[in-house]
C-alpha cells in the first residue's frame, strides 16, 4: 500500500494563509464573519494535502482532514500573532483606532454620539485600542484557531473528499 | 455508548457550552463583582473572532451578547442542527449533503453581507438572524458526518491494533 503523503507542509501553508489573514490589519475584518479567515486557512490546508495525493485518491480519509485543519489552526495562531506583534511595535494599533473612528462616525451619524455618556464613549475607546496582543489573547488564539481551522478542514473534507470508487464486478469466465 | 455516539455528546455538550458563553458574558459583566471579570474575559474571547458592535448586537440585561446577531444566530441553529442530526441522519454511516446544498444555504448570507457592504442595502436584525440561521442549521450535517467518520476510523483502527495484539499474545 502506498504511503501516505506528509501532512505538515501542508497544514504550514494553510497557517500562512490563515496567519496572513488574522495578522494584516483589515485583512482581519474577514475573521468578523464567523471566523471566516481562520476556516479558509483549514480548508485550504485540506486543499493542498488533496493536491499532493495521487489521483485516485482513496486514502484520504476524514481523519486526515482533521488533524490537518488543526495543526494549521496552530500554525495561524503562531504566525497570526508574529505578524500582529511586529505590526504593533511599527505601525500601533492601527485596526483598533480605524474600528473605533468607524463605530464612532456611525454612531456620530445615527446621532447617538451626543446621547451617549463620556464613560461609555471612553470605556469603548479603551477597550478597542487595547485589543492588540495580550497573554489573554495570545492564549486564546491557541484554543480559537485550531478549533475554527479544524472546522474548516471537515468543511474542506466534505468538499474535497474522493468519490467513492464503483463497486468491484465479478469477472466470470 | 459506542465511541461514535460519545462522539457525538461530547459534540453537542461543546455547541452547549460555546452558545452558553454568548448569553453568558453579559449575564456575568450584569451580576458585577467577582463574575464581572468572567464576563470580560468571554467578551474578549469572542472579540477574535466577531466585530461585537453593539448595534449590531442583541442585548440581555442592556449589554450585548458577546457575539453579534448574525454570529448568535449560527451558533444557536448550528446547536439545534446538532440536536437534531441524530433523528435525521444515523449516526454509524455518516453521509454529507452535497456542494450545492452547502452553497445554497451559505448564499443568502454572502448576499445579505455583499449588499451592506457595497451599499446597495443595509443589512437589519431580522436579515441577520434570518441568513445566519440558514447557514447554521445547515453546518452541523457537512460537519458532524466527517467528524463522526473520523472518530470512527480512529476507533476502527485502535481496535484493529488490539486485535492483533491480542492474537500476539495468545499466540
Amino acid at each position: 500500500m502506498p504511503e501516505k503523503p506528509s501532512k505538515l507542509m501542508p497544514a504550514l501553508y494553510g497557517g500562512i494563509i490563515m496567519g496572513i489573514i488574522s495578522g494584516i490589519p483589515f485583512l482581519n475584518f474577514v475573521n468578523c464573519l464567523c471566523c471566516a479567515g481562520v476556516m479558509f486557512g483549514g480548508f485550504m490546508a485540506v486543499f493542498f494535502y488533496k493536491k499532493d495525493l495521487p489521483p485516485d485518491n482513496q486514502m484520504f480519509t476524514n481523519s486526515d482532514a482533521m488533524a490537518l485543519g488543526a495543526l494549521a489552526g496552530v500554525f495561524g495562531a503562531i504566525l497570526g500573532n508574529v505578524i500582529t506583534g511586529v505590526l504593533l511595535l511599527t505601525v500601533g494599533n492601527i485596526t483598533g483606532k480605524a474600528m473605533y473612528n468607524m463605530v464612532i462616525g456611525l454612531y456620530d451619524s445615527i446621532g447617538l454620539l451626543d446621547k451617549m455618556p463620556a464613560d461609555a464613549v471612553e470605556q469603548m475607546e479603551r477597550g478597542m485600542m487595547d485589543s492588540g496582543l495580550s497573554v489573554t489573547n495570545i492564549v486564546l488564539s491557541f484554543v480559537i484557531d485550531p478549533l475554527f481551522g479544524l472546522l474548516g478542514g471537515l468543511i474542506g473534507y466534505a468538499f474535497l473528499k474522493p468519490k467513492a470508487l464503483p463497486p468491484a464486478q465479478t469477472v466470470t469466465q | 455508548m459506542s465511541k461514535v455516539s460519545f462522539a457525538y455528546a461530547l459534540a453537542l455538550a461543546g455547541t452547549v457550552v460555546w452558545c452558553a458563553l454568548v448569553v453568558a458574558a453579559p449575564y456575568c459583566v450584569h451580576l458585577g463583582g467577582s463574575w464581572a471579570p468572567v464576563g470580560e474575559t468571554i467578551y474578549t474571547g469572542f472579540h477574535r473572532i466577531c466585530h461585537q458592535l453593539d448595534g449590531r448586537s442583541l442585548h440581555l440585561f442592556g449589554l450585548p451578547f458577546a457575539a453579534c446577531s448574525r454570529c448568535t444566530a449560527i451558533y444557536f441553529a448550528f446547536l439545534a442542527g446538532t440536536v437534531v442530526y441524530p433523528f435525521l441522519r444515523p449516526l454509524r454511516t455518516p453521509r454529507t449533503p452535497s456542494r450545492l446544498t452547502f452553497l445554497l444555504a451559505l448564499a443568502p448570507m454572502l448576499i445579505d453581507v455583499g449588499l451592506a457592504l457595497s451599499g446597495i442595502h443595509e443589512s437589519d436584525t431580522l436579515s441577520r438572524l434570518l441568513t445566519g440561521t440558514i447557514f447554521g442549521v445547515m453546518l452541523p450535517f457537512v460537519v458532524l458526518p466527517v467528524y463522526l467518520g473520523a472518530v470512527h476510523e480512529f476507533s476502527s483502527r485502535s481496535s484493529s491494533v488490539h486485535t492483533h495484539m491480542k492474537g500476539t499474545v495468545d499466540a
